[in-house]
């Protein structure tokens, strides 16, 4: 089994994913939790291909993309922050409209003959360092979002960790009440957190349409962006580790498509569960636990108290 | 879980309508869209669901797993903890029942409901992981079990590629289970099988229990006061771990009938998403058994008409899902606009009082 071979394809396939999960820890930070991400990451996985499609751009279809899972955010955030329905409830409604949605304007949109399809993101290899023995062609011969997804998260675990703007995002999700005494207007963080996270689940979700796979099938995140959410997890809320922990999804997976196509006798579900499983025993040990922000979930507004 | 999550999900007469017509219209709106008559469609959708006998028991054999698991949602729910895992329990039940009847086929003596109540152990020890997670450590429930559902679909994939490979050893599936434990038509009449009975009876039963009974008295406090359930000498962890279990429980049968009713068999990737419809019929339900059993009808009518949408007009059946959120969006979000109105109009007449005297 050619390890090398894996870990490349591990981080390209995992790129979405650690995107989707490195915005979901800023938003949970901040008390908001959207179990919507799948639905964001298909309008935006649906959107892009369809300007790429029509305008023969595919930097056009990944900025349409972004935009579109700003948008499902913002859906999201209306119902949550100001008609004040369940985080969750919201959440699993977006990703039923979408995945109705999606799959009824693929059908408006791409009638016929017309060919739906683009041509991929290519990779963009870094001289010098992808002749590092090994770990270079697995870091530096990527494509250039997989790159982009690494600044983001070094980016956003500064802003949240060294940054003012950081502390009133933990204290919106960890205290509200006190954060609101200090003059944080916790609407608007979480408001900017969230979108954040829309952002971050679009850049995903073109990424997964354009530089994965090239055309639009209907539900075609399949569970990617529940995946995020558990990715957040064994991340910790932290942004820069959900890298990490979305490449060992990326491998774990790739081992089982590996085990599978070998005809080998080991259950290539083992890998599959694995993952999974793993995320389960973090969540269930207080390592997991203690990390998490207290007020997850929560909604908060000042006109109840 | 919110703390206002049961408030919010009150059912409400209004909001329904509101609800049905906002979804109606945009329903409309869309196959027109799409260059269909929103009139014909409608009338094929009717059909589908209800135009005959065959149609009808279509419906109802649709609509009782999503009604099972929306019960399996809507029981947790009362101690204010949410069960996404509807899937994944109904997964293991569905895989406890073919398990047991081709690995003891002579439990045949004792008939179907052996495997209907082990498919119903395997759901409720499925969603205790989670209950007991909640209980004793805290953790969100709501996580816990969308990873089980996705462990459960594994575990699966590996049962029917490995130890209960059809003996045929073609396709990733099980054998057929043995005759005897398949489940009888209602009637002649009906193309349903008995199994929807199952659903039937849950409905009132779960109402009764959490509506009269002390159980349910307890269950409710559980979720709604630490103190008070302290104060009354209530083991939190207790109704915490045994509602996840109940409602594990009803989504393990709803797994169970589905395979000795219609199915006979496990197939590799079997994922109905009766567990999620059953979330959809909870929240549109309002949390009620009683509704949420009558939202499952609705749910298992779009299910049946969507699938004749498809064939006789082109519209694809996925238009139904994107009609249930709005659905949803519109029902809870005026229930909440309803409600804060009527607490604005009380507050009024409230401070109305002190100066009229």
């Amino acid at each position: 089994m050619d390890i090398q071979a894996l870990l490349v394809t591990a981080l390209w396939t995992m790129t979405p994913i650690a995107f989707a999960a490195i915005g979901e820890a800023v938003s949970e930070r901040s008390g908001v939790l959207n179990i919507g991400l799948e639905g964001m990451m298909l309008t935006s996985a649906f959107v892009s291909i369809y300007v790429a499609v029509t305008s023969g751009s595919l930097e056009l279809g990944l900025l349409a993309g972004a935009a579109a899972g700003v948008l499902v955010a913002g859906l999201n955030a209306v119902l949550v922050l100001w008609a004040h329905l369940d985080q969750v409830v919201a959440g699993l409604t977006l990703n039923l409209l979408a995945l109705g949605g999606t799959s009824v304007l693929a059908r408006l949109a791409f009638t016929g003959t017309e060919n739906a399809s683009v041509p991929t993101f290519g990779s963009v290899d870094i001289p010098l360092l992808k002749e590092i023995p090994f770990i270079g062609p697995i870091l530096f011969e990527q494509r250039l979002l997989t790159y982009l997804c690494v600044i983001v998260g070094l980016v956003l675990f500064f802003v949240l960790t060294r940054t003012t703007t950081g502390l009133r995002i933990q204290a919106a999700g960890e205290d509200p009440d006190a954060a609101a005494l200090e003059g944080v207007n916790v609407r608007r963080v979480r408001l900017a957190s969230n979108l954040t996270a829309g952002l971050l689940a679009g850049l995903g979700g073109a990424f997964l349409a354009l530089g994965i796979v090239g055309t639009f099938a209907d539900n075609m995140v399949s569970g990617r962006g529940f995946i995020a959410l558990a990715v957040v997890i064994i991340a910790r809320w932290n942004p820069l580790l959900a890298i990490p922990a979305a490449a060992f999804f990326g491998f774990t997976e790739a081992i089982g498509i590996q085990l599978q196509t070998s005809g080998s006798s080991i259950p290539f579900q083992i890998f599959v569960a694995l993952p999974y499983v793993a995320t389960l025993v973090v969540l269930f040990t207080r390592i997991g636990n203690k990390a998490a922000p207290r007020q997850l979930g929560q909604a908060w507004r000042v006109d109840v108290r | 879980m919110s703390e206002r999550l049961q408030g919010l999900l009150r059912s409400d007469a209004t909001s329904y309508a509101i609800g049905a017509v906002l979804a109606t219209v945009v329903g409309g709106l869309v196959l027109l869209a799409l260059g269909t008559d929103p009139f014909t469609a409608m009338n094929s959708l009717i059909r589908g669901a209800f135009g005959n006998q065959h149609n009808l028991g279509n419906t109802l054999t649709l609509a009782a797993p999503i009604a099972l698991a929306g019960l399996a949602v809507v029981i947790p729910l009362e101690a204010k903890l949410l069960n996404v895992g509807g899937d994944g329990q109904l997964l293991v039940g569905a895989l406890a029942a073919v398990a047991l009847s081709l690995v003891f086929p002579e439990i045949a003596i004792v008939g179907a409901i052996v495997l209907i109540v082990a498919g119903g152990i395997a759901g409720a020890m499925w969603a205790s992981i989670p209950g007991v997670g909640r209980a004793k450590l805290g953790v969100n429930e709501v996580v816990a079990t969308i990873l089980l559902n996705f462990t459960a679909l594994a575990l699966l994939s590996w049962a029917v590629n490995h130890p209960l490979r059809e003996t045929a050893d073609i396709y990733p599936q099980t054998d057929r289970v043995a005759d005897v434990f398949l489940l009888p038509k209602v009637g002649e009449m009906l193309q349903a099988h008995i199994g929807i009975l199952v659903a039937v009876a849950a409905v009132p039963i779960v109402a009764f229990v959490l509506a009269k009974t002390m159980t349910g008295y307890r269950l409710r406090i559980t979720g709604s006061s630490d103190e008070v359930s302290r104060y009354l000498g209530i083991s939190r962890a207790r109704f915490v771990i045994g509602s996840m279990a109940a409602g594990g429980f009803l989504a393990g049968i709803a797994g169970a009938i589905q395979m000795l009713g219609v199915q006979g068999r496990l197939i590799e990737g079997f994922n109905p998403g009766y567990g999620f419809d059953g979330l959809v019929a909870a929240f549109l339900g309002g949390g009620r058994p009683i509704a949420t059993g009558v939202a499952a009808l609705v749910l298992g009518a779009l299910r049946a008409g969507g699938a004749e949408l498809e064939v006789t007009t082109q519209v694809p059946a996925s238009a139904v899902v994107m009609l249930q959120a709005i659905l949803i969006i519109s029902t809870l979000v005026t229930r909440h606009a309803v409600g804060r109105y009527r607490a604005q109009r009380a507050l009024a007449r409230h401070r109305e009082v002190p100066a009229a005297a």
